[in-house]
Protein backbone atom coordinates (compact mmCIF):
# COMPACT_ATOMS: atom_id res chain seq x y z
CA UNK A 1 0.00 0.00 0.00
CA UNK A 2 1.15 3.37 -0.61
CA UNK A 3 1.60 6.03 2.29
CA UNK A 4 -1.49 7.08 3.58
CA UNK A 5 -1.94 10.65 2.93
CA UNK A 6 -3.32 11.14 7.04
CA UNK A 7 -1.77 9.11 9.56
CA UNK A 8 -2.88 9.20 13.07
CA UNK A 9 -1.18 7.56 15.65
CA UNK A 10 -2.69 6.94 18.87
CA UNK A 11 -3.74 10.36 19.39
CA UNK A 12 -5.69 11.27 22.71
CA UNK A 13 -7.22 14.31 23.54
CA UNK A 14 -7.76 15.51 27.00
CA UNK A 15 -10.13 18.47 27.97
CA UNK A 16 -10.25 19.38 32.24
CA UNK A 17 -13.76 19.95 32.95
CA UNK A 18 -13.83 22.30 36.18
CA UNK A 19 -16.32 24.30 37.40
CA UNK A 20 -18.29 26.91 35.36
CA UNK A 21 -17.77 24.11 32.90
CA UNK A 22 -15.42 26.31 31.59
CA UNK A 23 -12.24 24.01 31.35
CA UNK A 24 -9.38 25.88 32.37
CA UNK A 25 -11.27 29.26 32.22
CA UNK A 26 -10.68 30.62 36.05
CA UNK A 27 -11.94 34.30 36.91
CA UNK A 28 -8.89 36.37 38.48
CA UNK A 29 -10.97 36.27 41.32
CA UNK A 30 -10.67 32.38 41.27
CA UNK A 31 -7.05 32.19 40.16
CA UNK A 32 -5.87 34.74 43.30
CA UNK A 33 -7.75 32.64 45.63
CA UNK A 34 -5.99 29.38 44.35
CA UNK A 35 -2.58 31.04 44.27
CA UNK A 36 -3.06 32.15 48.01
CA UNK A 37 -4.45 29.21 49.25
CA UNK A 38 -1.31 27.26 47.71
CA UNK A 39 1.35 29.69 48.95
CA UNK A 40 -0.29 29.37 52.44
CA UNK A 41 0.00 25.90 52.27
CA UNK A 42 -3.74 25.05 52.51
CA UNK A 43 -3.61 24.16 48.97
CA UNK A 44 -6.78 21.88 48.30
CA UNK A 45 -7.06 20.46 45.19
CA UNK A 46 -9.26 21.58 42.44
CA UNK A 47 -12.07 19.40 41.75
CA UNK A 48 -10.99 19.41 38.06
CA UNK A 49 -12.33 16.47 36.43
CA UNK A 50 -10.61 15.46 33.00
CA UNK A 51 -12.68 14.11 30.10
CA UNK A 52 -11.06 12.70 27.36
CA UNK A 53 -12.63 13.29 24.13
CA UNK A 54 -10.31 11.03 22.93
CA UNK A 55 -8.36 7.81 23.37
CA UNK A 56 -5.88 5.68 21.39
CA UNK A 57 -6.95 6.54 17.93
CA UNK A 58 -5.18 5.28 14.66
CA UNK A 59 -6.10 4.74 11.30
CA UNK A 60 -4.80 5.40 8.30
CA UNK A 61 -6.70 7.08 5.27
CA UNK A 62 -5.65 6.51 1.82
CA UNK A 63 -5.73 9.10 -1.14
CA UNK A 64 -9.13 9.78 -2.79
CA UNK A 65 -10.87 7.68 -0.17
CA UNK A 66 -13.85 9.32 1.64
CA UNK A 67 -14.17 8.18 5.46
CA UNK A 68 -16.94 8.72 7.30
CA UNK A 69 -17.19 9.29 11.35
CA UNK A 70 -20.03 8.33 12.82
CA UNK A 71 -21.01 8.29 16.46
CA UNK A 72 -23.34 9.58 19.14
CA UNK A 73 -22.91 13.54 20.53
CA UNK A 74 -19.74 13.59 22.42
CA UNK A 75 -18.17 10.78 21.16
CA UNK A 76 -15.12 12.83 19.93
CA UNK A 77 -16.17 13.33 16.26
CA UNK A 78 -16.10 17.32 16.14
CA UNK A 79 -12.32 17.46 18.36
CA UNK A 80 -10.92 14.68 15.72
CA UNK A 81 -12.07 16.78 13.02
CA UNK A 82 -10.57 20.04 14.98
CA UNK A 83 -7.33 18.01 15.57
CA UNK A 84 -7.08 16.94 11.86
CA UNK A 85 -7.37 20.63 10.76
CA UNK A 86 -4.62 21.91 12.88
CA UNK A 87 -6.94 23.96 15.28
CA UNK A 88 -6.19 22.09 18.12
CA UNK A 89 -3.16 20.00 19.17
CA UNK A 90 -3.32 16.64 20.56
CA UNK A 91 -2.43 15.80 24.42
CA UNK A 92 -0.34 12.88 22.65
CA UNK A 93 0.30 10.88 19.83
CA UNK A 94 0.66 12.10 16.33
CA UNK A 95 -0.65 12.98 13.41
CA UNK A 96 0.59 13.04 10.00
CA UNK A 97 -0.86 14.76 6.99
CA UNK A 98 0.59 15.01 3.52
CA UNK A 99 -1.22 18.00 1.57
CA UNK A 100 -3.37 21.14 2.37
CA UNK A 101 -6.48 20.64 4.64
CA UNK A 102 -9.54 22.34 3.79
CA UNK A 103 -12.41 22.77 6.24
CA UNK A 104 -16.65 22.60 5.73
CA UNK A 105 -17.77 22.78 9.37
CA UNK A 106 -20.65 24.33 10.52
CA UNK A 107 -21.50 28.20 8.76
CA UNK A 108 -19.00 29.56 6.64
CA UNK A 109 -15.68 30.09 7.22
CA UNK A 110 -15.47 33.79 8.80
CA UNK A 111 -18.87 34.92 6.89
CA UNK A 112 -20.36 38.16 8.78
CA UNK A 113 -24.07 38.70 9.05
CA UNK A 114 -23.58 42.29 8.23
CA UNK A 115 -22.45 41.81 5.10
CA UNK A 116 -24.61 40.34 1.78
CA UNK A 117 -23.90 37.15 0.46
CA UNK A 118 -21.49 38.23 -2.72
CA UNK A 119 -19.33 40.07 0.10
CA UNK A 120 -19.16 37.32 2.30
CA UNK A 121 -17.97 35.10 -1.13
CA UNK A 122 -15.30 37.10 -1.81
CA UNK A 123 -14.46 37.31 2.25
CA UNK A 124 -14.43 33.73 2.57
CA UNK A 125 -11.94 32.92 -0.70
CA UNK A 126 -9.98 35.55 0.56
CA UNK A 127 -9.52 34.06 3.97
CA UNK A 128 -9.09 30.70 2.65
CA UNK A 129 -6.06 32.58 0.74
CA UNK A 130 -7.00 32.97 -2.68
CA UNK A 131 -6.81 36.26 -4.31
CA UNK A 132 -9.31 38.37 -5.38
CA UNK A 133 -9.52 37.58 -9.48
CA UNK A 134 -9.95 33.89 -8.63
CA UNK A 135 -13.02 34.14 -6.42
CA UNK A 136 -14.96 37.27 -8.66
CA UNK A 137 -14.39 34.76 -11.44
CA UNK A 138 -16.28 31.61 -9.95
CA UNK A 139 -19.00 33.97 -8.36
CA UNK A 140 -22.00 33.54 -10.28
CA UNK A 141 -21.07 29.90 -10.53
CA UNK A 142 -21.57 29.58 -6.83
CA UNK A 143 -24.65 31.84 -6.78
CA UNK A 144 -26.20 29.57 -9.38
CA UNK A 145 -24.59 26.40 -7.47
CA UNK A 146 -26.32 27.51 -4.15
CA UNK A 147 -29.37 28.79 -5.77
CA UNK A 148 -29.26 31.95 -3.75
CA UNK A 149 -28.66 34.58 -7.20
CA UNK A 150 -31.88 36.93 -6.12
CA UNK A 151 -30.36 36.85 -2.75
CA UNK A 152 -27.16 37.78 -3.64
CA UNK A 153 -27.54 41.59 -2.05
CA UNK A 154 -29.24 40.52 0.82
CA UNK A 155 -27.21 40.57 4.07
CA UNK A 156 -26.53 37.42 5.66
CA UNK A 157 -28.04 38.02 8.36
CA UNK A 158 -31.83 37.83 6.85
CA UNK A 159 -30.86 34.33 5.54
CA UNK A 160 -32.76 31.66 6.58
CA UNK A 161 -31.00 28.26 8.02
CA UNK A 162 -30.93 26.34 4.55
CA UNK A 163 -30.20 29.22 2.84
CA UNK A 164 -27.09 30.03 4.90
CA UNK A 165 -25.99 26.24 4.87
CA UNK A 166 -25.87 26.45 0.72
CA UNK A 167 -24.27 29.50 0.92
CA UNK A 168 -21.33 27.92 3.10
CA UNK A 169 -21.29 24.86 1.03
CA UNK A 170 -21.51 26.19 -2.51
CA UNK A 171 -18.24 28.39 -1.29
CA UNK A 172 -16.28 26.15 0.21
CA UNK A 173 -16.84 23.18 -2.72
CA UNK A 174 -15.81 25.82 -5.49
CA UNK A 175 -13.23 28.39 -3.59
CA UNK A 176 -11.37 25.68 -1.77
CA UNK A 177 -9.91 22.91 -3.46
CA UNK A 178 -7.74 21.29 -0.69
CA UNK A 179 -6.48 17.86 -0.73
CA UNK A 180 -8.03 16.87 2.02
CA UNK A 181 -11.45 18.01 2.57
CA UNK A 182 -12.39 18.02 6.22
CA UNK A 183 -16.53 18.17 6.86
CA UNK A 184 -18.56 18.68 10.03
CA UNK A 185 -21.76 18.06 9.83
CA UNK A 186 -23.13 20.43 6.84
CA UNK A 187 -24.61 18.87 4.72
CA UNK A 188 -27.88 18.60 7.97
CA UNK A 189 -29.61 21.55 6.51
CA UNK A 190 -30.44 21.90 2.54
CA UNK A 191 -33.09 19.86 1.00
CA UNK A 192 -33.01 16.51 -0.43
CA UNK A 193 -32.37 17.65 -3.98
CA UNK A 194 -29.01 20.30 -2.85
CA UNK A 195 -28.31 17.67 -0.74
CA UNK A 196 -27.91 15.32 -4.03
CA UNK A 197 -26.03 18.12 -6.01
CA UNK A 198 -23.67 18.78 -2.93
CA UNK A 199 -23.17 14.78 -3.06
CA UNK A 200 -22.70 14.45 -6.57
CA UNK A 201 -19.66 17.65 -6.52
CA UNK A 202 -18.03 15.94 -3.74
CA UNK A 203 -17.70 12.83 -5.84
CA UNK A 204 -16.60 14.80 -8.50
CA UNK A 205 -14.03 16.46 -6.07
CA UNK A 206 -13.02 12.84 -5.09
CA UNK A 207 -12.27 11.70 -8.65
CA UNK A 208 -9.89 14.44 -9.21
CA UNK A 209 -7.96 13.29 -5.97
CA UNK A 210 -9.54 14.75 -3.03
CA UNK A 211 -9.36 12.93 0.01
CA UNK A 212 -12.51 13.27 2.24
CA UNK A 213 -13.44 12.81 5.79
CA UNK A 214 -16.81 13.24 6.44
CA UNK A 215 -18.50 13.90 9.92
CA UNK A 216 -22.14 13.13 10.27
CA UNK A 217 -24.91 11.77 12.00
CA UNK A 218 -26.63 10.90 8.94
CA UNK A 219 -25.77 7.23 8.83
CA UNK A 220 -27.53 6.53 5.24
CA UNK A 221 -24.91 9.20 3.93
CA UNK A 222 -22.06 7.35 4.98
CA UNK A 223 -23.23 4.10 3.95
CA UNK A 224 -24.18 6.07 0.47
CA UNK A 225 -20.65 7.77 -0.05
CA UNK A 226 -17.96 6.46 2.21
CA UNK A 227 -15.41 3.90 1.13
CA UNK A 228 -14.58 3.38 4.91
CA UNK A 229 -16.18 3.92 8.40
CA UNK A 230 -14.89 4.78 11.96
CA UNK A 231 -17.32 4.44 14.18
CA UNK A 232 -16.29 6.41 17.79
CA UNK A 233 -17.82 5.38 20.78
CA UNK A 234 -16.60 7.65 24.30
CA UNK A 235 -13.85 8.82 22.43
CA UNK A 236 -11.93 5.58 21.56
CA UNK A 237 -12.47 3.65 18.11
CA UNK A 238 -15.26 0.68 18.37
CA UNK A 239 -14.98 -0.07 15.04
CA UNK A 240 -13.64 0.74 11.50
CA UNK A 241 -14.22 -0.92 8.44
CA UNK A 242 -17.03 -1.35 5.53
CA UNK A 243 -19.41 1.61 6.02
CA UNK A 244 -22.25 -1.02 5.85
CA UNK A 245 -21.13 -3.09 8.85
CA UNK A 246 -20.32 -0.01 10.85
CA UNK A 247 -22.92 1.77 10.18
CA UNK A 248 -24.89 -1.14 10.92
CA UNK A 249 -23.15 -1.57 14.65
CA UNK A 250 -24.07 1.77 15.29
CA UNK A 251 -27.52 1.98 14.69
CA UNK A 252 -27.73 -1.44 16.66
CA UNK A 253 -25.93 0.20 19.97
CA UNK A 254 -28.18 3.46 18.87
CA UNK A 255 -30.83 0.94 19.78
CA UNK A 256 -29.66 -0.48 22.90
CA UNK A 257 -30.75 2.86 25.64
CA UNK A 258 -34.09 2.96 23.91
CA UNK A 259 -35.24 -0.85 24.88
CA UNK A 260 -33.95 -0.07 28.89
CA UNK A 261 -36.38 2.67 28.59
CA UNK A 262 -39.22 0.78 27.47
CA UNK A 263 -38.30 -2.07 29.38
CA UNK A 264 -38.43 0.49 33.09
CA UNK B 1 -5.71 36.45 3.99
CA UNK B 2 -4.72 39.75 6.54
CA UNK B 3 -5.94 41.64 3.69
CA UNK B 4 -9.21 40.08 3.47
CA UNK B 5 -9.48 40.02 7.63
CA UNK B 6 -8.82 43.49 7.12
CA UNK B 7 -11.02 44.41 4.95
CA UNK B 8 -13.65 42.87 6.41
CA UNK B 9 -13.32 44.67 9.84
CA UNK B 10 -13.41 47.81 7.92
CA UNK B 11 -16.56 46.99 5.74
CA UNK B 12 -18.22 45.92 8.69
CA UNK B 13 -17.78 48.95 10.85
CA UNK B 14 -18.81 51.55 7.92
CA UNK B 15 -21.91 49.35 7.72
CA UNK B 16 -23.27 49.24 10.81
CA UNK B 17 -23.42 52.72 11.24
CA UNK B 18 -25.57 55.00 9.45
CA UNK B 19 -23.68 57.91 9.78
CA UNK B 20 -20.74 55.83 8.99
CA UNK B 21 -17.65 57.78 8.63
CA UNK B 22 -19.57 61.30 9.39
CA UNK B 23 -19.54 59.42 12.47
CA UNK B 24 -16.23 58.88 12.72
CA UNK B 25 -15.50 62.35 12.33
CA UNK B 26 -17.80 63.91 14.35
CA UNK B 27 -17.05 62.05 17.55
CA UNK B 28 -13.35 63.69 18.02
CA UNK B 29 -14.49 67.05 16.55
CA UNK B 30 -17.42 67.25 19.39
CA UNK B 31 -14.47 66.08 21.93
CA UNK B 32 -12.33 68.98 20.71
CA UNK B 33 -14.83 71.40 21.37
CA UNK B 34 -15.77 70.01 25.09
CA UNK B 35 -11.75 69.33 25.89
CA UNK B 36 -11.30 73.19 24.70
CA UNK B 37 -14.87 74.84 26.89
CA UNK B 38 -13.55 72.54 29.67
CA UNK B 39 -9.95 72.83 29.67
CA UNK B 40 -8.69 76.24 27.81
CA UNK B 41 -11.59 78.16 29.14
CA UNK B 42 -12.92 76.72 32.36
CA UNK B 43 -9.55 75.08 34.08
CA UNK B 44 -7.40 77.55 31.87
CA UNK B 45 -4.61 75.01 30.27
CA UNK B 46 -3.23 76.72 27.90
CA UNK B 47 -0.64 75.86 24.87
CA UNK B 48 2.20 77.55 23.63
CA UNK B 49 2.70 76.89 20.16
CA UNK B 50 -0.93 75.50 18.68
CA UNK B 51 -4.15 77.46 19.14
CA UNK B 52 -5.21 75.04 22.10
CA UNK B 53 -8.21 73.42 20.01
CA UNK B 54 -5.43 72.63 16.94
CA UNK B 55 -3.31 71.34 20.04
CA UNK B 56 -6.08 69.24 21.83
CA UNK B 57 -7.31 67.67 18.85
CA UNK B 58 -3.81 66.51 18.21
CA UNK B 59 -4.47 64.48 21.76
CA UNK B 60 -7.64 63.79 20.95
CA UNK B 61 -6.49 62.19 17.66
CA UNK B 62 -4.08 59.70 18.76
CA UNK B 63 -5.75 58.84 21.71
CA UNK B 64 -8.79 57.83 20.10
CA UNK B 65 -6.99 55.34 17.34
CA UNK B 66 -5.06 54.31 20.36
CA UNK B 67 -7.68 53.29 22.54
CA UNK B 68 -9.78 52.17 19.45
CA UNK B 69 -7.08 49.86 18.74
CA UNK B 70 -6.52 48.56 21.82
CA UNK B 71 -9.93 47.68 22.74
CA UNK B 72 -11.09 46.07 19.52
CA UNK B 73 -7.62 44.36 19.78
CA UNK B 74 -7.88 42.97 23.32
CA UNK B 75 -11.19 41.31 22.31
CA UNK B 76 -10.31 40.22 18.80
CA UNK B 77 -9.86 36.33 19.73
CA UNK B 78 -12.83 35.87 21.50
CA UNK B 79 -14.77 37.85 18.66
CA UNK B 80 -12.62 35.53 15.98
CA UNK B 81 -13.22 32.38 17.47
CA UNK B 82 -15.29 30.70 15.17
CA UNK B 83 -12.92 31.24 12.87
CA UNK B 84 -9.77 29.98 15.02
CA UNK B 85 -12.05 26.88 15.90
CA UNK B 86 -12.24 25.66 12.07
CA UNK B 87 -9.49 27.11 10.57
CA UNK B 88 -5.42 26.76 11.20
CA UNK B 89 -3.71 29.72 10.09
CA UNK B 90 -1.14 32.33 12.12
CA UNK B 91 -3.13 33.55 14.90
CA UNK B 92 -1.53 36.78 15.38
CA UNK B 93 -3.24 37.99 12.10
CA UNK B 94 -6.31 38.47 14.34
CA UNK B 95 -5.41 41.24 16.73
CA UNK B 96 -2.88 42.21 13.99
CA UNK B 97 -5.76 42.73 11.61
CA UNK B 98 -8.08 44.68 14.17
CA UNK B 99 -5.31 47.28 14.70
CA UNK B 100 -4.49 47.97 11.09
CA UNK B 101 -8.20 48.63 10.48
CA UNK B 102 -8.17 50.78 13.19
CA UNK B 103 -5.90 53.09 11.12
CA UNK B 104 -8.56 54.09 8.93
CA UNK B 105 -10.45 56.06 10.79
CA UNK B 106 -7.32 57.76 11.77
CA UNK B 107 -7.16 58.64 8.14
CA UNK B 108 -10.51 60.34 8.16
CA UNK B 109 -9.71 62.40 11.72
CA UNK B 110 -6.40 63.55 10.40
CA UNK B 111 -7.98 65.42 7.34
CA UNK B 112 -10.55 66.90 10.06
CA UNK B 113 -6.93 68.00 11.11
CA UNK B 114 -5.85 69.49 8.32
CA UNK B 115 -9.37 71.71 7.93
CA UNK B 116 -8.56 73.13 11.44
CA UNK B 117 -5.10 73.88 10.43
CA UNK B 118 -6.42 75.92 8.15
CA UNK B 119 -9.50 77.58 9.86
CA UNK B 120 -6.98 78.76 12.58
CA UNK B 121 -4.62 79.74 10.14
CA UNK B 122 -1.92 77.56 10.92
CA UNK B 123 1.08 77.41 8.39
CA UNK B 124 1.83 73.25 8.41
CA UNK B 125 5.39 72.65 8.68
CA UNK B 126 7.05 70.47 6.36
CA UNK B 127 7.73 67.80 9.58
CA UNK B 128 3.91 67.10 9.84
CA UNK B 129 4.45 64.21 7.56
CA UNK B 130 6.34 62.74 10.66
CA UNK B 131 2.79 61.83 11.76
CA UNK B 132 2.55 58.91 9.22
CA UNK B 133 6.16 56.96 11.11
CA UNK B 134 4.42 58.21 14.23
CA UNK B 135 1.39 56.54 13.85
CA UNK B 136 2.65 53.22 13.15
CA UNK B 137 5.06 53.39 15.75
CA UNK B 138 2.06 53.41 18.20
CA UNK B 139 0.37 50.81 16.06
CA UNK B 140 3.04 49.01 16.95
CA UNK B 141 2.70 49.61 20.50
CA UNK B 142 -0.87 49.00 20.36
CA UNK B 143 -0.15 45.40 18.42
CA UNK B 144 2.12 44.78 21.72
CA UNK B 145 -0.56 45.47 24.28
CA UNK B 146 -3.16 43.77 22.32
CA UNK B 147 -1.81 40.38 22.18
CA UNK B 148 -0.56 40.85 25.95
CA UNK B 149 -4.62 41.86 26.32
CA UNK B 150 -6.34 39.58 23.78
CA UNK B 151 -4.24 36.31 25.34
CA UNK B 152 -5.32 37.21 28.85
CA UNK B 153 -8.56 38.47 27.66
CA UNK B 154 -9.20 34.38 26.24
CA UNK B 155 -8.15 33.00 29.13
CA UNK B 156 -9.69 35.22 31.78
CA UNK B 157 -13.07 37.03 30.56
CA UNK B 158 -12.43 39.87 33.28
CA UNK B 159 -9.81 41.05 31.04
CA UNK B 160 -12.92 42.46 29.13
CA UNK B 161 -14.19 45.09 32.28
CA UNK B 162 -11.07 45.94 33.19
CA UNK B 163 -9.78 47.26 29.78
CA UNK B 164 -11.88 50.30 29.05
CA UNK B 165 -11.28 51.39 32.34
CA UNK B 166 -7.92 51.13 32.47
CA UNK B 167 -7.62 52.71 29.49
CA UNK B 168 -9.85 55.97 30.87
CA UNK B 169 -7.50 56.07 33.90
CA UNK B 170 -4.44 56.00 31.03
CA UNK B 171 -5.77 58.93 29.37
CA UNK B 172 -5.21 61.06 32.02
CA UNK B 173 -1.63 60.34 32.65
CA UNK B 174 -1.12 60.91 29.20
CA UNK B 175 -1.06 64.50 27.81
CA UNK B 176 -4.16 64.45 25.81
CA UNK B 177 -5.49 67.80 26.88
CA UNK B 178 -2.36 69.27 28.40
CA UNK B 179 1.24 69.78 27.40
CA UNK B 180 3.49 67.60 28.94
CA UNK B 181 5.26 70.80 30.30
CA UNK B 182 2.92 70.64 33.04
CA UNK B 183 3.86 67.22 34.25
CA UNK B 184 6.18 68.14 36.93
CA UNK B 185 9.63 67.62 36.85
CA UNK B 186 9.68 64.25 39.57
CA UNK B 187 7.21 62.66 37.41
CA UNK B 188 8.60 64.02 33.98
CA UNK B 189 10.75 60.17 33.32
CA UNK B 190 6.80 58.19 33.88
CA UNK B 191 5.68 60.51 30.77
CA UNK B 192 8.80 59.83 29.15
CA UNK B 193 8.39 56.03 29.26
CA UNK B 194 4.98 56.39 28.04
CA UNK B 195 4.66 55.69 24.16
CA UNK B 196 0.99 57.07 23.76
CA UNK B 197 2.76 60.83 25.18
CA UNK B 198 5.87 60.07 23.11
CA UNK B 199 3.27 60.06 20.19
CA UNK B 200 1.32 63.04 21.03
CA UNK B 201 4.29 65.56 22.09
CA UNK B 202 6.01 64.25 19.39
CA UNK B 203 3.05 64.99 16.66
CA UNK B 204 2.37 68.62 18.22
CA UNK B 205 5.82 69.43 17.93
CA UNK B 206 5.95 68.05 14.65
CA UNK B 207 3.21 70.04 13.30
CA UNK B 208 4.06 73.57 15.01
CA UNK B 209 7.59 73.03 13.41
CA UNK B 210 9.52 73.37 16.54
CA UNK B 211 12.27 70.80 18.07
CA UNK B 212 11.15 67.61 17.96
CA UNK B 213 12.03 65.94 21.20
CA UNK B 214 13.77 62.62 20.26
CA UNK B 215 14.42 61.53 23.92
CA UNK B 216 10.98 60.80 24.45
CA UNK B 217 10.84 58.54 21.02
CA UNK B 218 14.44 56.84 22.17
CA UNK B 219 13.16 56.07 25.75
CA UNK B 220 9.52 54.94 25.05
CA UNK B 221 10.63 52.86 22.29
CA UNK B 222 12.34 50.25 24.78
CA UNK B 223 9.25 50.15 26.37
CA UNK B 224 7.54 49.61 23.08
CA UNK B 225 9.92 46.83 22.15
CA UNK B 226 9.43 44.90 25.89
CA UNK B 227 5.73 44.93 25.48
CA UNK B 228 6.14 43.36 21.87
CA UNK B 229 8.51 40.62 22.45
CA UNK B 230 6.67 40.14 25.76
CA UNK B 231 3.66 40.17 24.27
CA UNK B 232 4.87 37.78 20.96
CA UNK B 233 6.34 35.36 23.45
CA UNK B 234 2.91 35.27 25.83
CA UNK B 235 1.04 34.45 22.74
CA UNK B 236 3.62 31.85 21.49
CA UNK B 237 3.35 30.14 24.61
CA UNK B 238 -0.33 29.93 25.61
CA UNK B 239 -1.72 29.76 21.88
CA UNK B 240 -2.39 25.97 21.99
CA UNK B 241 -4.17 26.43 25.55
CA UNK B 242 -6.24 29.47 24.99
CA UNK B 243 -7.33 27.44 21.59
CA UNK B 244 -9.38 25.10 23.89
CA UNK B 245 -10.94 27.10 26.53
CA UNK B 246 -11.97 30.06 24.23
Amino acid sequence: MSTPIISVENIAKRYRTGEHHRPMCRSIKEEVTHILSRCCGRHVPQPSREFWALRDVSFDVQKGEIIGVIGRNGAGKSTLIRILAGVTRPTAGQVTIQGTVGTLIGTGLGMHPELNGRENIVLSGGIMGLQKREIEDRLEEILAFSELESFADTPVKYYSNGMHARLSFSVSIYLNRPEILLIDEVLAAGDIAFKQKCFTKLLECVNEGTTIVLVTHAVDYVRQLADRCIYLKNGEINCIGDPATVAGKYLQDAQKPSTILQNA
Amino acid sequence: MLRFLIWKDIVVRYKQTVVGIAWIVIQPFVEMLVFTLVFHHFVGITSTDLPYPVFVYIGILVWTYFTAAVHSGAVSLVTARQLLHRMSFPRLYIPFSSIVSKLVDAVFSFAVLCTLLLWFDVPPSITIVWIIPLMMYLAVFAFGISLWLSVLHALYHDVGFIVPYALRILMFLTPVMYPITLVSERWQWLSMMNPVAATIEISRAAIAGTPIPFTMLIVSSWVVLFTLIGGVALFQKLESRFIDVM
